[in-house]
């Protein structure tokens, strides 16, 4: 059996609001290994995203044990956590987050400075042209269609080479034809041998994958 | 997307500080002009003077219960033997006019030695003779500034004034600054000192100031008693009698609490352009969380997300801090230091950047401004990454 790249074990995540505390996760067991495209889904408030941002390491679990390849994350500090999301993981979000100061080529080369200046734009150059994005490099995001926003992205999630890719809910600002085309080219990376974990509502989508985890109150219900 | 940096609100707040950087430029080199005015003033006029003066010293020509008369100087004179020289002073307000327009102007009547005794420079022509003095010869000298509210413009110089009606020869001027209080004014007559008023020119004008100068150094307090003994007659203890000294204690005085005035202004206009700074980068970071978020994500610590905010805000700090600088500079120099050139009241007072000021108010802002930057830079490092994402 391949080993599991991320395993998580009993985590939960209890959140303070006012004077009483909001369990949105509890007892999650999890493993997913290298390589695999898994979809997460389940009703708004269900626990998706927060099960994302801690598989991110954007949040720390309350309770439990995260291993990043066998490394408890979940105790580590916060350079070495910045340092594995800037080199282990790549991010799409659903309002893709380009800067719009920055040019196309500038936004996708943005890792290189949490990376000590490290020359990202040959690989970014590569990117931005299998994704057909290679005449937009001068281009500001506001000048781009959403599609192509999110396509730029991508290229930003992966310009690191990343060993997973971490998308929440990327087609959520994109009409259901360029939707698909997001999905597929996820898939697409994915199949070439990088862990995809995307979060969506959407079934339609969800039944493209594989693997379906499938969250309700904070608990798996499906994995 | 994620919206830009705002650049106008930046720009705004550069300007805001270069304005206050200006501000601070200009009133110190203002003050330093004026220090130096003071200074040069007193050092004319030299610390071995005392000046007997009526408290009404001539101003309004109102009649005045003290008095001072020829028999005072004769009395000094007495009491105080060779050891001081006298010089009495009559001033009056009188119309002077050359030709057309007539204008009201202080009237001095001096010996010949005033002008030196008083640091006065004749910049043209000459003095009175003491024979002039004596015979009450129709001759004067004016000032500087007289020369073109009287119409000597265009290089032209007034040859025959007409002084309360009576015309007199010009045979020199005399610089306009001011070197003590209420001695000299920028627009002046100076007439013999025996020359008598229009309404009876046998009569001598009434003494409003008597000039003494120890000629053996600095005047101690026992010569403040002589005199005053020596005027007890006129003084009924309503003369004035101000040593050099006293001109200094309040000239510094006065130069002090305008130095401070201005150090707290400059200090407020600067803490006001820190603070609102610090309320651009305050709203720069709220409205930037899902950047934050972002940068946290791809792998900025929060410790980078801190230095890059307070990058921004001293980048503001430094851009406002240079302009200010420099346009306070060359406010200073080339605008404002023609004017005060120019200026009666602060006669040698030139403008200048002094580099240990420029290094002080550098400093001030320098600090005021990483205070101001501080604060929202550290609440730029506590955003959730989580939730700024999540929100945007």
């Amino acid at each position: 059996m391949t080993p599991a790249l991320i395993s998580l074990r009993d985590i939960s995540k209890v959140y303070r609001s006012g004077e009483r505390d909001v369990r949105a996760l509890s007892g999650i067991d999890l493993d997913i290994a290298a390589g695999e495209a898994v979809c997460v889904v389940g009703r708004s408030g269900s626990g998706k995203t927060t099960l994302l941002d801690i598989l991110a390491t954007l949040l720390r679990p309350s309770g439990g044990v995260y291993r990043l390849d066998g490394e408890d994350v979940s105790a580590a500090g916060e350079r070495d956590l910045a340092r594995i999301r800037n080199r282990r993981f790549g991010f799409v979000f659903q309002s893709f987050h380009l800067l719009g100061e920055l040019n196309v080529l500038q936004n996708v080369c943005l890792p290189s400075r949490y990376r000590g200046g490290e020359d990202l734009k040959p690989a970014a150059s590569r990117w931005l042209e299998a994704l057909g994005l290679e005449d937009l490099c001068d281009r500001r995001p506001s000048e781009l269609s959403g599609g192509q926003q999110q396509r730029v992205a991508i290229a930003r999630a992966l310009v690191t080479n990343p060993d997973v890719l971490l998308a929440d809910e990327p087609t959520g600002n994109l009409d259901s034809e360029t939707g698909n085309d997001v999905v597929r080219l996820l898939l697409d990376v994915g199949r070439a041998g990088r862990t995809l974990i995307l979060v969506t509502h959407d079934r339609d989508i969800a039944a493209r994958f594989d693997r379906r985890i499938e969250l309700a109150d904070g608990r798996l219900v499906a994995a | 997307m994620i919206a830009t940096r705002l650049p106008l609100r930046q720009s705004l707040y550069v300007l805001n500080l270069a304005v206050g950087m200006l501000l601070f430029v200009c009133a110190f080199s203002f003050m330093g002009a004026v220090t130096r005015s003071i200074t040069l003033g007193l050092d004319r006029f030299g610390s071995d003077a005392i000046i007997v003066s009526k408290p009404d010293a001539g101003f309004t020509n109102r009649p005045d219960p003290a008095s001072l008369d020829r028999a005072d100087v004769a009395r000094l004179r007495s009491a105080l033997g060779d050891r001081f020289e006298i010089s009495p002073v009559a001033r009056s307000v009188a119309p002077v006019s050359a030709g057309r327009d007539e204008e009201l102007v202080t009237v001095w009547r001096a010996d010949p030695s005033l002008f030196e005794a008083a640091g006065l420079e004749i910049v043209e022509g000459r003095a009175f003779s003491q024979f002039e003095a004596a015979t009450r010869a129709d001759v004067c000298l004016v000032s500087a500034d007289i020369l073109e509210s009287l119409g000597g413009r265009n290089g032209s110089k007034l040859r025959q004034i007409s002084v309360e009606g009576r015309s007199c020869r010009v045979i020199g001027t005399v610089s306009s600054a001011e070197t003590i209080p209420n001695f000299t004014v920028a627009e002046a007559v100076y007439l013999p000192f025996g020359t008598g008023p229009r309404a009876n020119p046998a009569e001598s004008a009434p003494v409003t100031q008597i000039f003494l100068r120890d000629r053996s150094g600095t005047p101690d307090a026992a010569a403040g008693q002589r005199i005053r003994s020596a005027l007890a007659a006129s003084d009924a203890g309503r003369l004035d009698i101000w040593f050099a000294s006293d001109f200094w204690t309040l000239r510094t005085g006065i130069a002090n609490s305008l130095w401070l005035l201005v150090l707290l202004m400059s200090c407020v206009v600067l803490g006001l352009a820190a603070l609102g700074l610090a309320n651009s980068l305050s709203l720069d970071v709220l409205q930037r969380r899902g950047e934050i978020g972002l940068r946290i994500a791809l792998g900025a610590t929060r410790r980078d997300i801190f230095a890059m905010f307070l990058a921004q805000g001293l980048g503001v700090v430094l851009a406002g801090g240079l302009l200010g600088s420099a346009a306070g500079a060359l406010l200073s120099l080339y605008v404002l230091g023609p004017l005060v050139s120019g200026s009666d009241l602060l006669a040698g007072g030139e403008m200048s950047i002094d580099a240990t000021t420029l290094a002080a108010a550098l400093l001030v802002l320098a600090c005021t401004s990483f205070a101001a930057c501080f604060v929202p830079a550290r609440q730029a490092m506590k955003v959730d990454p989580s939730l700024a994402i999540r929100n945007l």
